[in-house]
């Protein structure tokens, strides 16, 4: 659905800003994309819609680029900066406007307000509108046209904890009935239980991607024992790296079964055996916004 | 989710792309005209244009002193103040989704840019037009209201030049006004480079070059347009106009057209 094909953006004759991306949205996927600040989030998303134009690579939606898509609010729906709307509109008009360009009836802005929980503001101008509520338009914008996809830039900004569960809600129901969205955030736990896969950025280039499930599962496991000394040395002995997390537990870069099959050889007692929750993803994004801009750090595929 | 029949290709994930047909001419016009009226400062600026037609014409009609004046000077009185504000219709028609940022909406909707330019241009074009066909309306209530009033016979002039002049005359600011909009991209720099470059052209330029000022002449230029009467003075025309309009609408459209939008 979403096609996006070693894109590269060069400002000028320092680093690229967006280097090399490559990846593809399925129709019935969230796609998170994911890194720090400034890493190249939205200049690629700008980059998908046609707004910058690319140094060198593709983006195309179904096959064409978007500039060459007749009405695109029909088929991809986006909101890339929800602060970018005239702040003397009101909720309604600003809605209707796209209605109209869209071709789609005046009804359906009103639906749309409701859909997104608007309506009781649709009349106040959007300079009154919190940034929850000036999302919340972006989004009903972006519905507007029933598109096949969905481009959000960090589209959870400003909602609180409560609008954030209600996106969600709104995108996987989005999703479910087929429909393709692509969301980026700097925030690993705030779209962690949203998407399926996750594409994450840093210093402009792609890090790692996959299937958000085999991204965390990678992260080996986490055991407490009564002796963590005789542990480590079992663990050693049967040829797997083990490493102390500081609080008395060891992560491993093994499976359940051996750890405890290591164990029981040793005749250590075991207090916890789990699986590492995302750890090294989170490690790789923390060394991404502790690094980023001082060079692109090694890739992980995992194959999707 | 849609009425769109979901097609498998060959590689199991595209859909077919929803036959939809590009999105009319006219419809983006209409839409632009909406945006220019939409907003208080629209509204305000409409109602800034009827009120500097009406108030000049008022005063005349309550002075009638020298006896009931002609078409042509009814109209030069109404059209005066407005004479002021069509330029600005085009400017703010071109800066505003840059200065309010709602360009990254626009273009992601219209994604041809050169559409919504386009649009944007009729649009200013199409309002400057209508405040100019109001003005010509009151000057013409008040000519008759004025004859009545003073039991005389309203003396209309050549009413066919009078009003296709102001008609162009409009239409030639607003034009003029879109290209600075779109060359300088932000509303007050490109309202004080209006107001201040090309009459300081025919201050200095005339200084400097005398009467070869007037190929670079604008104002001079829109006179004789608007005039009906070009005089042998085609060629000045002609240039003074692609310097002043087509040079900076070139410029600004070119730039909008490449222009990196966040």
């Amino acid at each position: 659905m979403l096609t996006i094909d070693s894109l590269t953006k060069r400002y000028g004759r320092g680093a690229p800003a967006v280097d090399d991306v490559s990846f593809t949205c399925a129709p019935g996927t969230i796609t998170g994309f994911l890194g720090p600040n400034g890493a190249g989030k939205s200049t690629t998303l700008r980059m998908l819609t046609g707004l910058t134009p690319p140094t060198s690579g593709s983006a195309t939606v179904l096959g064409l680029r978007y500039p060459d898509l007749p009405n695109p609010g029909r088929v991809v729906g986006v909101m890339l900066d929800a602060s970018a709307q005239h702040a003397g509109r009101t909720g309604r008009e600003t809605l209707r406007l796209a209605a109209s360009l869209v071709g789609v009836p005046a009804a359906r802005a009103d639906d749309m307000l409701e859909r997104v929980g608007l309506a009781g503001a649709e009349r106040r101008r959007v300079r009154g509108y919190s940034l929850g509520m000036r999302q919340r338009l972006g989004i009903a914008t972006a519905l507007l046209g029933d598109p096949l996809a969905l481009v959000l830039d960090e589209p959870a900004n400003g909602l609180d904890p409560e609008g954030i569960r209600w996106m969600r809600e709104l995108l996987r129901e989005f999703a479910a009935g087929g429909g393709t969205v692509l969301l980026s955030s700097h925030l690993l736990h705030e779209v962690e239980a949203t998407v399926d896969r996750l594409v994450v950025i840093g210093a402009g280039r792609v890090v790692a991607q996959g299937a958000l499930a085999d991204l965390l599962a990678g992260s080996g496991v986490v055991v407490r024992a009564t002796e963590p000394d005789r542990l480590a040395a079992a663990l050693r002995a049967a040829g797997v790296t083990a490493a102390p997390t500081g609080d008395g537990a060891l992560r491993v870069d093994a499976d359940a079964e051996t750890v405890g099959r290591a164990a029981l050889a040793a005749g250590a007692v075991l207090t916890e055996l789990r699986a590492a929750d995302g750890g090294r993803l989170e490690d790789l994004f923390f060394s991404l916004t502790g690094a980023a801009g001082s060079g692109a750090p090694a890739r992980t595929e995992v194959a999707a | 989710m849609t009425a769109t029949t979901v097609a498998t290709t060959g590689d199991g994930t595209s859909r077919a792309l929803p036959e939809v047909p590009r999105i009319p001419f006219s419809r983006i016009v209409s839409v632009e005209l909406r945006k220019s009226l939409d907003t208080r400062a629209g509204t305000l600026l409409v109602a800034a244009a009827v009120l500097l037609t009406l108030a000049p014409v008022g005063w005349q009609l309550t002075h009638l002193t020298d006896g009931v004046p002609d078409f042509d000077l009814w109209v030069s009185s109404a059209r005066g103040g407005v004479a002021l504000f069509l330029p600005v219709i085009g400017i703010l028609a071109m800066t505003s989704e840059w200065t309010q940022r709602t360009a990254l909406t626009t273009f992601t909707l219209v994604s041809r840019r050169g559409r919504v330019l386009a649009a944007k241009l009729a649009a200013a074009v199409l309002v400057g037009v209508a405040v100019m066909a109001f003005v010509l309306a009151v000057a013409a209530a008040a000519l008759l209201v004025a004859s009545g009033l003073e039991g005389t016979t309203p003396v209309w002039g050549d009413v066919g030049s009078v009003v296709g002049g102001s008609l162009v005359a409009s239409a030639l600011n607003v034009t003029m006004g879109a290209a600075f909009g779109a060359a300088i991209a932000q509303s007050a720099a490109a309202i004080t480079m209006f107001l201040v470059a090309p009459t300081l052209w025919q201050v200095v330029g005339t200084a400097l070059l005398g009467d070869d000022a007037q190929w670079l002449d604008v104002f001079q230029a829109f006179a004789r347009l608007s005039s009906f009467e070009l005089a042998g003075h085609d060629a000045q025309v002609v240039t003074s106009v692609l310097a002043w309009v087509g040079l900076p609408l070139a410029f600004g459209w070119v730039r909008a057209l490449r222009r990196n939008v966040s």
